[in-house]
């Protein structure tokens, strides 16, 4: 993944209803590992073709998922095992945002009557007022915004990381 | 392949500038894909105070280190965006 783009994975709020009973503001990494997200709440609705209106499908190095967008872009994989959803996992880029694109990702994830879950793992739900304020805390966004600023602010932690 | 077109560099040169988020179902299997194929796509870096940033290819990387593989395929890129206007003007007013 790059720097550039601000990642999400998209979790079955149901499933996330059972484990905790209400909605957490945010998941330890090993529960979001362990948990098999997915299986009980598999999507039951055409989501290929829905993604496929908003992002092109694209190639991808495994034949476990399907992709649409682009690689260094705007992406959404949808993984599977044994044909079932395991994963869905989603790159925005933040260096060409597309209001368009993050109504029609939030719109699928509604769909999907999933949540989002941050690369630092806060769950949040799919509105797009609140992905656009989180975007903008990101640090894909404080790269795009100001690059030499970004590495130069972060150059002492990233040499000891 | 990669050797005749991009540089090998040691992972220990690169410096990441990201976590890993991919589940780790998404990255055993990006693992069992870079023992059968090696690294396929060259880590993009950028060079900032004599150090190698990586600006894409975090996974990538950290894969290839947890695999014990020394070297990767590198490309140094230029910092990509400090010719954009500043990236709040590209979120629609609507939305802020």
């Amino acid at each position: 993944m790059a720097i550039w783009q601000y990642d999400l994975h998209l979790i079955p709020r149901k499933a996330i209803e059972d484990l905790f009973s209400t909605v957490p503001p945010s998941l330890a990494r090993k529960t979001f590992d362990e948990v098999a997200w997915w299986k009980n709440y598999q999507p039951v609705f055409d989501y290929e073709s829905e993604i496929g209106s908003f992002l092109s499908p694209r190639e991808f190095w495994s034949d476990e998922a399907k992709a649409w967008g682009e690689e260094d872009g705007t992406s959404i994989e949808v993984w599977f095992e044994q044909k079932l959803v395991t994963d869905i996992y989603v790159r925005i880029n933040v260096a060409s945002l597309d209001v368009n694109v993050l109504e029609k990702l939030t719109g699928l994830t509604a769909r999907c009557e999933a949540l989002f879950l941050t690369a630092d793992l806060e769950v949040i739900e799919p509105d797009l007022q609140n992905l656009t304020a989180h975007i903008k805390q990101s640090n894909a966004f404080r790269f795009v915004e100001n690059p030499e600023q970004f590495l130069s602010k972060n150059v002492d932690r990233l040499r000891v990381a | 392949m990669f050797s005749q077109q991009f540089e090998m560099l040691k992972t220990s040169e690169l410096l990441a500038t990201h976590s890993i988020t991919q589940s780790r179902r998404q990255f055993k299997k990006l693992k069992a894909d870079i023992i059968q194929n090696g690294v396929r796509e060259p880590i993009k870096y950028v060079v900032y105070q004599g150090e190698k940033f990586v600006v894409d290819g975090h996974h990538r990387l950290q894969a290839a280190r947890d695999l014990r593989i020394h070297k990767v395929p590198a490309e140094e890129v230029q910092l990509p965006f400090l010719g954009y206007r500043n990236a709040d003007d590209l979120i629609d007013t609507d939305v802020r």
